[in-house]
């Protein structure tokens, strides 16, 4: 389910990017491809924003065969259409001319504000996460992003170095791996004087949910700290020195949730 | 330029049917929710118990549901032991006020076209002004697409400034 919306919100993105650039071709054809990235979402549970499918102890709703094949082959023509549109933006060497040096930001001055997910950059991926989770495998986050030069311009960061065709396998490991069994477990009770935390690595980077637990077995506090917290000061600081017009690219490249929390 | 003919070709005309015809919904899509109460047994709260944000109400035999506190989540029709609760796929939720939102029975009072003069006034075109109060982000990621590729209004329906739009559109958690 993340790896559809990472995938929903970065085609998105590389639209909007497109569109800022005035490369009218890509910024269409990502507008719809996102929306069938969305629908597929859809497809799995009833909701393009993946309403009511994550519950407590598992998931609401189970993968049968055959909407595993239609699953399956709606990805795949939608990954066909991304290759294109996305090649086509690349390709041209005026889009590459108005990217380029476009909002940089060192490594340095990203680890020191601690920004996160793919707009860090080639100083790594998001550190926390990846720091406790170590993921092994080729599909970790990680892995899916390409490691960038030194000071790379942002949009190339943000989304060039997203290798989607690595997220299309991702998930198709991942399909043909589920397990057998409920997709649901009772959880019982919360249990009363607990604390938790969380990391889980969302589309813009690290997010971190922390519970707390009252006498009675009830939420006293519950605080959330994601990745737009850490790299609103990300774009200023790849504003720095820039021209007001590289302000919609930098901005874009962020795609900063502008309220409430990333979920 | 060779390319990006070609790549037009590739991709095609996409559009959809509506609103001439009716939009194509996947098969979980849950819709506007109905209580069935003949069914209820007597003095089951078994869905107003299952329900997260108490969108569910149960006065005597009458269930009643405030759907601007639902969330459209499964809780209430696994809960339910006769299948009296279920979601359809009525797509259509939008209402004027936020009265109408209350649910008793099969209902709801769904928000009118504007009257003549007020379509007149803004003839083909809308822009929208949207006010992001602590929304999910869904609605803002789907008002964000209504650009001019994704026009439903026949002109571009997003307004970066207050001052070109027309409506104002909020997007926040049910009051």
């Amino acid at each position: 389910m993340l790896e559809l919306e990472r995938l929903a919100n970065h085609t998105g993105d590389l639209g909007a990017l497109a569109g800022d650039v005035g490369f009218l071709p890509t910024a269409s054809y990502c507008g719809r491809l996102r929306g069938d990235f969305l629908n597929l979402t859809a497809l799995l549970c009833g909701s393009r924003f993946g309403r009511g499918m994550v519950r407590p102890g598992g998931v609401a709703f189970d993968l049968e065969e055959g909407r595993r094949q239609q699953f399956l082959e709606r990805l795949e023509s939608a990954s066909r259409d991304v290759a294109n549109a996305v090649d086509l933006l690349w390709n041209s060497a005026s889009v590459n001319a108005r990217f380029e040096g476009t909002g940089t930001v060192s490594p340095e001055t990203s680890v020191a504000w601690g920004s996160s997910g793919p707009r860090r950059g080639p100083a790594g991926w998001s550190g926390m996460c990846g720091m406790i989770f170590r993921p092994a495998s080729s599909a970790s986050p990680r892995s899916r992003f390409r490691r960038g030069r030194r000071e790379t311009s942002l949009p190339a960061r943000t989304c060039g170095g997203w290798k989607f065709r690595r997220s299309i396998a991702f998930i198709r490991e991942q399909i043909a791996s589920f397990p057998d069994g409920p997709v649901r477990a009772n959880v019982g009770a919360i249990k009363p004087g607990h604390f938790v935390v969380t990391l889980v690595e969302g589309w813009r980077g690290e997010v971190c949910h922390t519970a707390l637990t009252n006498d009675e077995g009830r939420f006293s506090r519950y605080k959330i700290v994601d990745p737009s917290f850490h790299n609103w000061t990300g774009l200023a600081m790849s504003l720095r020195d820039q021209q007001i017009s590289d302000f919609p690219l930098c901005n874009k490249s962020f795609n900063l949730s502008y309220c409430g929390h990333d979920l | 330029m060779l390319e990006v003919l070609l790549a037009r070709l590739k991709q095609g005309r996409r559009t959809l049917a509506y609103p001439a015809g009716e939009p194509t919904l996947p098969d979980r899509f849950r819709g506007l929710p109905i209580v069935d109460a003949a069914k209820c047994p007597e003095g089951c709260r078994d869905c107003a118990d299952a329900c997260p944000t108490n969108a569910i109400t149960i006065d005597g035999a009458a269930v009643k549901l405030d759907l601007g506190r639902c969330l459209f989540c499964t809780d209430c029709t696994q809960a339910c032991p006769e299948g009296a609760i279920r979601h359809t796929t009525d797509y259509r939720l939008a209402t004027r006020h936020r009265d109408d939102l209350l649910l008793e029975g099969r209902t709801l009072k769904l928000a009118e076209a504007l009257e003549e003069k007020s379509r007149r006034l803004f003839g083909r075109s809308l822009k929208l002004r949207q006010v992001s109060a602590a929304g999910c982000n869904a609605c803002e990621a789907d008002l964000n697409v209504l650009g001019p590729s994704f026009s439903t209004w026949g002109d571009s329906a997003s307004s970066s400034s207050p001052r070109r739009a027309m409506p104002t559109a909020s997007s926040s958690p049910a009051r």
